[in-house]
């Protein structure tokens, strides 16, 4: 498979397709890939593609696209409805990226491979969507795929100028669903101390922000002096209203790629709200982000007959 | 030569304060026992938080733009800081040279590390991403800018040294070390020192990297990933820049201090709205040129990257500091930047 | 001297057109409701964004209450169409995370219905008094 993909993204840069593919290479630590940007048509043997390649591309297309560059890209199925999100919130057209979709049978945390298998001392990291091995010890991959690519609906790519690898099905809406119901079978006042635990450990990093790729405001709220929302420190409350507010700024447009939590170092949970969020979000107004791109996000557009039940 | 458990160490601080890693929040926090001292290698963050901590109130007042109704924050007392590596030790003391050498002293870190009873745990086993072999004068059981070290003997017992007096002080009341646990110290020494890497290039690095300054395609691989986020400043022991914030509390007003980061966007925003490092590219150099580069040549003796190999493993989008000085180096010689 | 019994203290966001005006009549009218309420005037319900509501409660503020023109009527024509989605959303994520009923109210208060908003405020100040003084997510002292 990756050499078809070598294959196109070879091509697309000799024709002048596109100025710059963006996708994966290989890490210099374990356990790793890293996003590089190849201009020079013989660099795609650097391009690799295994279940290392965890983090969402579409922020990068945007912000290379904006510096007026033609951007091709390696898309998983999140990356591709990520990129019709912010084709849909009119940040740049569906002409201006090239899409080489590839079927992703799902990712793995470096931090979940560092807990499994400490250091890799020298041996070979073998990772592919059968298994993770290094050395003797070897862990099925879909026992430890990341915990949103557990319950992603939608692995095939939905935007792509060429498709590269079988279709794989999307998981069922109720396994999707699983693991928010499950947050709420825990009573509220259990809820609402389990997340304040779990954002107390926030360092303000804004690494879930800066991974994002539906985050990128000019001025994000959180850096906002005149009015000054939160502050900077680490109260509880401050640190839970930063998460909060960035979780709410995602309602109707996360494609729940699962970055945000991948990145944290503090590892914060953010699976379930965001899946609990995009079910309302289907349950409420009939949308899943990112497919359809001349349909606005939820926030942005309105019903005559939205549900108001909660409102006297 | 003294030896003991964590727990009779921990009772030689004496109803001291002692931070320590605490597993579940993954960071440093207060410990009351023994029990509750996690690993350091199990959490993301260094003891920095200890000396320079994430949130800290400069002072507090009572009416804005009255000066006379400033309160100073409460005294620092004495405490301890356990799980300390070489690096970070050596860190802390780099911190030191900025905030409390020259003509203004930063009283705010100057009084917590000299109220700081600061307990380094040497590294039998260093991880794949520490290197701080690589820099001179440094390795997994450097005392330097340590009170009290330690060496691992086995899960449970350590060797302890006083490396100064008040360490010794300290710890005077532990039980002498044998000839076997001083061997096994030497064993768990050597097995440090000989896997550590000591392969990245420094020497003359921080000239090598002013030569890059301007170099494009050298800055290129880095700045494009590079997300701007904050990770590797808020984990490198030796980062040290901060934002100041003005807080209200109902009628109560306090101005304190935060970590920021070179790779935030803001950073260098001025109030013209000119902003001197407007793309990442400019952000991820500054943080590499500093830490390999500008450190030495201002302060001389020591790089500001002390080898600790944390950014290396945090880093969502890989952006390896080892990497950086390899190709710089690599560059020099063959003009090839890999 | 016996201990005072808790005032909840209860911000409300009232559209200019509709809800304010209606707040208005209300009182010209002698309808009695709570005296819980501190009115904040703004042009439109969509004028309030989540995050004020969310400072509010941070600063202590026991409960809010957003209220504006029914839909159909806005006076921008579709301002409560979008603040009717945001607030929805609001309150599925507050929901999720467990945050106290009662706190976070909505409602439709035409400029005619002096009698709709004296029963709004009623039924607000009592969801709010049943929730109790707010304890959680509220800021009272500096974090050190």
């Amino acid at each position: 498979m990756i050499e078809k993909i070598r294959e196109i993204a070879k091509s697309w840069l000799d024709e002048g397709k596109v100025d710059v593919i963006i996708g994966y290479g290989e890490g210099t630590t374990p356990f790793t890939t890293k996003p590089i940007f190849i201009t020079d048509s013989a660099d795609v043997s650097k391009l690799v593609w295994n279940p290392l390649c965890r983090l969402n591309l579409a922020g990068y297309v945007r912000r290379e696209i904006l510096s007026g560059k033609k951007v091709g890209v390696i898309a998983k199925g999140c990356d591709s409805r990520s990129i019709g999100l912010l084709i849909s919130e009119k940040q740049f057209e569906r002409k201006d990226v090239s899409i080489i979709g590839v079927p992703c049978g799902g990712m793995v945390d470096s931090k979940t491979l560092r807990k499994e298998f400490g250091e890799s001392n020298g041996e070979r990291v073998i990772a592919d969507w059968e298994k993770i091995s290094v050395g003797d010890k070897s862990i099925p991959t879909k026992e430890i795929l990341s915990n949103a690519c557990k319950i992603c609906r939608y692995p095939t790519p939905i935007h792509y100028d060429e498709l590269v690898g079988e279709k794989i099905e999307g998981i069922s809406v109720e396994e999707h669903d699983k693991p928010a119901l499950e947050m709420l079978e825990k009573s509220k006042p259990e809820r609402w101390e389990f997340y304040n635990k779990e954002f107390s450990r926030c360092i303000r990093c804004y690494a879930c922000r800066q991974a994002c790729p539906t985050c990128y405001c000019d001025e994000c709220f959180v850096d906002s002096k005149d009015p000054k929302w939160m502050e900077k420190g680490q109260h509880p409350t401050d640190l839970t209203l930063w998460s909060l507010g960035r979780i709410y700024h995602q309602i109707g447009r996360c494609v729940e790629c699962g970055s945000c939590e991948s990145v944290c170092p503090m590892d914060i949970p953010f699976t379930e709200i965001l899946a609990g969020m995009s079910k309302r979000v289907r349950e409420l107004f009939d949308y899943e982000s990112g497919i359809a791109v001349d349909e606005p996000p939820p926030l942005q557009t309105f019903r005559y007959d939205d549900p108001q039940e909660f409102i006297m | 030569m003294k030896v003991g458990t964590k727990k009779e160490i921990f009772d030689c601080l004496r109803g001291m304060k002692v931070y320590a890693p605490v597993g579940e929040k993954l960071r440093f926090g207060e410990v009351k026992s023994s029990d509750e001292i996690g690993s350091p290698e199990s959490i993301p963050l260094s003891p920095k938080e200890a000396f320079v901590p994430q949130d800290e109130t400069l002072f507090f007042y009572d009416r804005p733009n009255d000066p006379s109704s400033i309160k100073e924050p409460a005294d620092v007392e004495r405490f301890a800081v356990w799980g300390l590596h070489p690096c970070d030790a050596k860190a802390m003391q780099l911190i030191g040279k900025v905030y409390t050498e020259g003509d203004y002293v930063d009283t705010y870190f100057a009084r917590r590390y000299e109220a700081s009873v600061k307990i380094v745990i040497g590294c039998p086993n260093p991880r794949e991403t520490c290197f701080c072999g690589s820099f001179d004068g440094m390795g997994p059981f450097s005392e330097t800018g340590s009170d009290i070290f330690l060496i691992p003997l086995d899960s449970e017992r350590f060797l302890v040294k006083g490396t100064t007096e008040i360490g010794e002080k300290l710890i005077a009341s532990l039980p002498d070390a044998t000839d076997e646990d001083i061997a096994r110290g030497e064993e768990q020494k050597k097995h440090g020192e000989d896997t550590i890497d000591r392969s990245v290039p420094t020497e003359g690095l921080e000239n090598t990297m002013q030569t890059l300054f301007d170099n494009e395609d050298f800055w290129s691989d880095l700045y494009h990933r590079c997300l701007g986020c904050g990770i590797c400043t808020y984990v490198c022991p030796s980062c040290y820049c901060f934002d100041i914030q003005d807080e209200r509390v109902g009628d109560k007003y306090r101005r304190y201090r935060v970590w920021d980061s070179c790779q935030f966007g803001l950073f260098t925003l001025e109030a013209s709205g000119h902003n001197p490092r407007p793309t990442q590219k400019e952000r991820i150099r500054q943080r590499m040129m500093h830490k390999l580069s500008f450190f030495k040549l201002r302060y001389g003796d020591d790089q500001l990257c002390v080898g600790c190999g944390r950014c290396v493993s945090e880093c969502p989008v890989g952006i390896d500091i080892r990497d950086v000085a390899k190709r710089a180096d690599a560059f020099i010689k063959g003009g090839s930047n890999g | 001297m016996e201990k005072a019994e808790w005032k909840p203290k209860i911000l409300a966001f009232l559209c200019n057109w509709c809800s304010y005006a209606g707040a208005d009549l209300a009182g010209v009218s002698r309808f009695q409701y709570p005296p819980n309420i501190r009115i904040v005037r703004v042009p439109c319900s969509a004028r309030v964004n989540p995050i004020f509501i969310l400072k509010a409660l941070q600063s202590g503020i026991d409960g809010v209450l957003v209220s504006g023109c029914h839909p159909g009527d806005c006076h921008y024509i579709t301002g409560n169409y979008f603040a009717r989605r945001k607030f929805t959303a609001l309150k599925e994520l507050m929901d999720f995370v467990g945050y106290d009923d009662g706190r976070i109210n909505f409602s439709w208060v035409s400029a005619a219905e002096g009698g709709k908003f004296q029963k709004v405020v009623t039924e607000t100040t009592e969801r709010v008094k049943k929730a109790g003084p707010i304890k959680h997510f509220v800021k009272r002292d500096f974090q050190e």
